[in-house]
């Protein structure tokens, strides 16, 4: 073969590779949103897809379902009812019964790791009752569950409702012997709604059926420094008669261990959001509130730090330091164990670098 | 004459020693060593550096007659088809896994040879052709260090010598084409000794280290157990808004890496074949390219990709080590 047509030939090769692997958008359906729960029958998966359909020229969401020993085999089983394969590459939010978090979830979420076509940076989160509901609300529900989860979660990111949750990082967390996992916990409202309650506690990779409600989030958010882009805490200050609302700038967490004794140490930066009395222009008033914020956060802290505790889950990632460097207390016994006993001080100091374009 | 300027010496023995092996060697080395895999990486440096030291010393006596230059040919293919056997499995279950695996052999096996075909520079320049890249896998990677968490690299445990050894040995995947430095070292013109080396070895050292030390941040150490190839996982796991799959764009580049590295193999066995054997059959040339995509086609499985390269470091050490120092040694009783 002469020279010249070497480098065409290769080019041609080099295009024919599109041709087996190719995956047409015509072929399959685009799946954004899952649900996976126990089957009917032990060791049985059964998954809901919420998937796009074309009706009227518009875009309608239909819903499908299957069961199988598996969630690669509960797929299979709900893409003998749709019209194209049900295609989960490009999937945005995951939700798994908090029934079925209960124990290791990994193996059901194995299939999304190997297949290297797989999103896995979709949200992760544990769902309250029965999966049906959270594809089909009771209440009057406006928006399509496919665009109505992305946003809710990604809303919860941005106001540190809950920390980035991903497959990847939940995957990672799950294997993690040094902290415990927390996914968005969602639930359907007194108007039949679905909404984000909190977050749920894991245990050594299962859920424990404890959950961080709301404002709590917001605590363990701010505990482990992972903020989302705002994150704001309101309380009633009494002594000023005034509500009081501060946007965390950010947060330092110095952890000491010694003796078997953790010492949590927040420095945390804070704007002021909301002070209707308006005299923070009395340098008096600015250190009354620092004091004042610093009591009540520490006092949330260490509340959230029980609800932990009784949960034998370090979410804060105590384990981590522990394991590192203190292995006498690390290998003290079952890790979960030994959090939950463990002596922990909280020491909060708040910083108020803003009051905003008001005194 | 063939002659190398400095930066091109340097930038071929790179890409070599880089070639398909850095996306991999991290996996079995953190099996073995666990959380001490850094340090054994920085002792694997130390060893590292006082090898090309002393290459550098005795490459003039390094004269390797027929028989020598034979084994090399044979070790070079071995290396070809472990390097081409890994390439295509890995290719077939991150992109193509319905593309006939001979095609992938094919155009890989085919930049070879025709840059085999035409003039010597066209090969020793196409190490060139990564530069481009390097500052953007570095870019990629450096995307995923909101995830690192640094007391992964705790706790050290020294005591236990059998595992870093059986690390340091797993280590040995990094030198590589070493031996490159042996056979193209004589035609450098410039000065190689001292700063340029130091600085050769710091760039080889940092590279690897950063990558090692990247994926034992991201990962727990037990997550490794089943990732064989924890750096496309990183870059899998970063959300951009311009790509939907990051790590598409970063295999592309270590194809691009690696065909480079076995196109400067191949080179070498056509240029020890023209050299100690006055052979310049381009039928030669043709034919061992044809062979080697069928064997490396038979190896290019899970099992047999794995075997080759468990193996392959029995073989380096010798052709690194072993022979290099046979060579100098009779080379300088003969003198003498």
């Amino acid at each position: 073969m002469s020279k010249r047509l070497l480098p065409a030939f290769l080019l041609g090769l080099l295009l024919l590779g599109g041709c087996w692997d190719e995956a047409q958008y015509k072929d399959i359906t685009i799946v954004p949103v899952m649900g996976l729960t126990n089957g009917d029958k032990e060791g049985e998966v059964k998954a809901y897809f919420s998937y796009p359909t074309f009706e009227e020229e518009t875009i309608k969401y239909a819903q499908s379902e299957g069961t199988g020993v598996s969630t690669r085999a509960a797929r299979e089983d709900a893409s003998h009812h749709t019209m194209e394969a049900l295609d989960v590459s490009h999937l945005e939010v995951l939700m798994i019964s908090s029934d079925m978090a209960k124990k290791n979830v990994y193996p059901e979420i194995d299939m999304f790791f190997r297949t290297p076509r797989n999103r896995i940076t979709s949200y992760v989160a544990v769902v309250e009752g029965d999966m049906k509901q959270y594809f089909n609300p009771p209440g009057d529900f406006k928006s399509e569950v496919a665009n109505y989860y992305p946003e809710l979660l990604r809303t919860g990111v941005l106001y540190t409702y809950i920390t980035v949750s991903t497959m990847e990082n939940a995957a990672k967390l799950l294997f993690d012997e040094t902290i415990d996992l927390t996914l968005p916990y969602l639930i359907i409202d007194e108007n039949g709604l679905p909404a984000l309650d909190g977050i749920a506690l894991f245990s050594n990779n299962h859920f424990t059926g404890q959950t961080l409600r709301k404002q709590e989030a917001i605590l363990a958010g701010m505990m482990k420094n992972k903020l989302g882009k705002y994150t704001r805490l309101s309380y009633e200050w009494k002594e000023k008669d005034s509500p009081i609302t501060v946007q965390v700038i950010k947060v330092n967490r110095k952890l000491k261990i010694s003796d078997e004794r953790v010492k949590m140490k927040f420095d945390i930066d804070i704007s002021v959001d909301e002070f209707p009395k308006n005299d923070l222009y009395k340098k008096q008033t600015r250190r009354e509130a620092e004091k004042f914020l610093s009591a009540e956060i520490k006092k949330d802290f260490e509340k959230v730090l029980t609800t932990t505790q009784e949960a034998k889950s370090d979410v804060f990632g105590v384990g981590r330091k522990v394991h590192a460097f203190h292995q006498d207390l690390w290998k003290k016994g079952d890790w979960r164990e030994t959090y939950s006993t463990l002596s922990i001080e909280i020491d909060v100091k708040v910083n108020l670098k803003r009051t905003s374009i008001l005194d | 004459m063939l002659t190398l300027s400095r930066i091109q010496f340097f930038l071929l023995l790179f890409v070599v020693q880089t070639g398909t092996v850095f996306v991999s060697f991290q996996h079995r080395l953190i099996i073995e060593a666990k959380t001490n895999s850094w340090v054994v990486f920085i002792i694997a440096g130390i060893f590292h550096y006082i090898q090309i030291l002393l290459y550098e010393k005795y490459y003039e006596r390094f004269k390797p007659g027929r028989l020598v230059a034979g084994l090399y040919i044979a070790y070079w293919s071995l290396t070809i088809v472990t390097f081409l056997a890994y390439l295509n499995y890995t290719l077939s279950v991150w992109i193509f896994p319905n593309t006939p695996q001979i095609v992938t052999m094919v155009i890989i096996v085919g930049v070879s040879l025709y840059a085999n075909m035409t003039r010597i520079e066209t090969v020793i320049n196409l190490p060139a052709t990564i530069l481009p890249l390097f500052p953007i896998f570095i870019l990629f990677l450096f995307m995923a260090i909101p995830d690192l968490v640094w007391t992964r690299l705790f706790p050290l445990d020294l005591t236990d010598i059998i595992p870093l050894l059986k690390g340091l040995f797993m280590a040995q995947a990094t030198f590589l084409g070493i031996e490159f430095y042996l056979f193209f070292r004589k035609y450098v013109i410039q000065k190689v000794k001292g700063m340029p080396l130091f600085i050769y070895q710091s760039a080889w050292f940092f590279f690897f280290f950063t990558i090692l030390v990247f994926i034992l941040l991201f990962y727990p150490i037990n997550a490794i157990d089943f990732l064989p190839e924890p750096l496309l996982n990183i870059l899998k796991s970063q959300k951009v808004t311009f790509v939907e799959r990051l790590d598409l764009f970063f295999l592309f580049i270590w194809v691009i890496w690696s065909v480079v590295a076995i196109t400067l193999y191949f080179f070498m066995c056509v240029q020890a074949r023209r050299i100690y054997f006055n052979n310049e059959s381009k039928f030669l040339t043709i034919l061992s390219h044809f062979l080697l995509i069928i064997i490396s086609s038979f190896f290019a499985t899970k099992d047999r990709s794995n075997f080759l390269r468990e193996i392959i470091v029995y073989p380096q050490l010798l052709f690194t080590i072993v022979i290099p120092l046979i060579v100098i040694l009779m080379n300088r009783r003969n003198k003498k």
